[in-house]
Formats: structure tokens, sequence, C-alpha cells
């Protein structure tokens, strides 16, 4: 980048980001149609969420990069662009981990189901 | 603007006289303080705030002000997100996630979803234009990003009116056996989930629980969206008067660009939301 003149991207850029997007909304919508909860299983659902979402992520980065000029400006930019992003992973990353290992606990630790095993487990040490 | 704050300065803190050292301008190089206001030749000089260096400095700190704002937008709206998916997990709320989602019109959202990317296309050609100094053209792709934006906001309209006529609003209570067919009621109709006869009242109340909290996350995630796309819309017609006028030239184009990068997040944001409600298999 010169001192005072921004780069100016050529045409052909913005017009192939544009039809590699449309391409990519078809497939997202096609991506709908593979059933796959149905042909293989309702465990299997999961990958038709995977593949909705990778192809969100690669559309969004096309848009990031090229139509928000991201490629063409300063570390400090990526910087915090990246920072909105990282600040993300982490509220997912301790979400999640919080509650998809819920059901991880084994039974032995967990808080007894009923009400008198609750209270017995409340009531001061010297009771035993 | 710029040589307004910088003539008023010469006018409150100094004469401007040749020799008065008192001015803001006096140990300049300019032995005419009061000539400056005539700088326009001299390069880029007018287009640059008193409080930065060049022009690139100052470019990069609108733009990066920007960015500091989206990121912010990213926490706010990412929240929800989390939010939504932190109930996604879960097998019997997924299952109503799903269903219920059945019950919106996907044809909108994805025509919805190609304007918006249309629109962020046009941005990028405005400022293209503004760039290769085509004013005519600046304001032709503001006007139809415009349009297109506009278009997006009238099908959601027409998507939220036949969601309300279509027992979609979660405000109502459920439906039950007993309900009359003219009264107010929450049902996503389509698709046996929520309809089937062998279900109990219970089974079938709490199915359609679980598919109101889809619905609410649907109209508030919409719904912000939606807000978000107004505000864009007042932006850009200001954009597109500022256009009209001839404001924006290679040198001094940066409104249509800061302004473009929220519109592109908008776009971003839709881009994850048409999935995420439209297409839960």
């Amino acid at each position: 980048m010169s001192e005072t003149h921004e780069q100016i991207d050529p045409l052909g850029a913005y017009v192939k980001v544009f039809v590699t997007l449309m391409v990519l909304l078809f497939a997202t919508g096609g991506a709908y149609y593979l059933k796959f909860d149905e042909w293989f299983g309702e465990k299997w659902g999961f990958i038709n969420t995977m593949i909705a979402l990778i192809i969100a992520t690669v559309k969004v980065a096309l848009v990031m990069l090229v139509f928000m000029h991201l490629r063409h400006s300063t570390k400090l930019t990526w910087v915090i662009a990246g920072a909105g992003f990282i600040w993300l992973c982490i509220m997912i990353t301790f979400t999640f981990a919080d509650y998809l290992s819920r059901e991880a606990i084994p039974d032995n630790v967990k808080m007894p189901q009923s009400a008198s095993s609750v209270v017995a487990m409340h009531e001061p040490a010297h009771a035993e | 603007m710029s040589e307004e704050l910088y003539d008023s300065n010469i006018l409150t803190s100094g004469t401007g006289a040749v020799g008065d050292d008192t001015g803001p301008l006096a140990r300049g190089t300019n032995p005419h303080p009061i000539a400056v206001e005539h700088d326009h030749t001299h390069g880029h000089h007018g287009l640059v705030a008193h409080h930065f260096s060049d022009l690139a400095q100052q470019r990069e700190s609108g733009t990066l002000g920007m960015w500091i704002f989206l990121a912010t937008e990213v926490m706010f709206i990412g929240a929800i997100f989390v939010a939504y998916f932190t109930y996604r997990v879960r097998h019997e709320f997924f299952a109503a996630f799903r269903h219920g989602s059945e019950n919106l019109l996907m044809v909108i959202g994805f025509v919805n979803t190609l304007l918006l990317l249309t629109s962020s296309l046009t941005v990028v050609l405005a400022i293209r234009a503004a760039q290769l100094g085509n004013k005519k053209w600046v304001f032709r792709h503001l006007i139809l990003t415009m349009i297109l934006g506009a278009g997006f906001f009238g099908f959601k309209v027409v998507e939220y009116r036949a969601d309300y006529n279509e027992h979609l609003w979660p405000a109502w209570p459920n439906w039950t056996k007993d309900t009359p067919e003219d009264a107010k009621y929450f049902l996503p109709e389509k698709g046996p989930y929520f309809t089937d006869k062998s279900l109990s009242v219970e089974e079938l109340n709490s199915r359609l629980d679980h598919a109101r909290l889809f619905y609410r996350f649907y109209y508030s995630l919409t719904g912000l969206h939606a807000f978000h796309m107004l505000v864009g819309l007042g932006i850009f017609a200001f954009l597109a008067v500022q256009a009209h006028r001839g404001k924006y030239t290679p040198e001094s184009h940066q409104q249509v660009e800061i302004c473009g990068l929220y519109w592109h997040f908008v776009d971003i944001v839709w881009i994850f939301l048409f999935p995420l409600l439209y297409l839960v298999r």
C-alpha cells in the first residue's frame, strides 16, 4: 500500500468472490436435502449442521478478506478482527465445556436424586 | 470540515499576523498562516483532520474504529448464538427446533440471503467506483444497495406476517384439543410432530413449549438483524445523498468504506442465521 493511495482491487476479483458466494449459497440449500439422519440413523444428523456451518464460515471468510478489504488491511486491523473471533471462541468453549460434559459425569459422583439422600448429604459431618 | 477547525484555531488563539508567535501556526513553515485557507492545491492537505499526520493514518484510524465496534457486535450477537446452541444440542429441544424450523418459510430465507450477498457486492463496487473517481456510479451502486436492502426488509415483513397467520407466535397459549378454531393459539402445523393425534396432552404441551423457545430465538435473532438492516438503510440513504452531491473522490471516500464494513457485518450475521434457523436438520 502506498502512502496515500489504497489498493484498488480488479473488478474480476469481486465478481469471482460473488460467484463463489452464490455457489456456496446453493450448496447450503442443497445440503439441507442430504438426509444423514434418515439414511444413517439419528446420531449422524450432526453432519448436516457441520456442513452448513463450514460453508457459512467459508462464505464469511470470503466476505471479510475480499469485500471488507481485510487482505489489504494493516496487522492492527487483523488483531481487532481476530479479537472478536477469539473471544467468541472462548465463550463457546467454556459454555460447552460445561453443558456437554454434564452427561459425562459418572453416576457415583453425581448429586443423589432422592430428597432423603440430599438431606443426608447436607447434614453436618459429626452426625455420621 | 477540517479546514474550518483549522481556521477557527487561528481566529481564537492568535492574531495570525506575520511575526506573531502566539498563533498555532507561527512556528510552522508557512510565513502567512491565513493563506492556509487556500491550500487546496498542496496535495491532500485539506482532507486530513488536524489530529492526523497524513491521509493513510487517518484512513486506518477510521477503519480500525469500525472494526472495534464490529468486534463488540460479534460479542453481542454471538452470545445469543451460544444460547441458541446450548438448547439445540439437547435432544428434546433439537427435535422441536428441527420441526419448528420446517414451519418457517425457507424460500424467503434463501431469497433474502441472495439479496444480501448481492448487496454486499454493490457496496464494494460503490467503493471501487469512488476509488476510480466515477462519481455517477458511486451513487448508482449505493442506490442499488438500498434497493436490495429494502427488498430484504420487504420480504422480512411479508414473512413475519405469514408466520403470524400460521400461529407461529410464541406469546400465544399452546394449542389444545379444545381450542376453538378462531382463538389465538400457538401451533406449528406443518409436519406431524406437533399435531400427532396419538399424543397425550402433556406430551403435546412439552413439545410445543420446546418449539416456543425456537421461535423466541427466531424472532429475537431475525428481529435484531432486521433492526441492524434498518440502521444500515438509514446510513446508506445519507451516503447516497452525499454521493449525489459528488462528495466521494478517490482521495476522500472513507465514509463509504467504513459504512460498507458495517453493511458487510450485517450480511455476515445473516449468513450464519440462515442455516441455523431455516435449515435445521
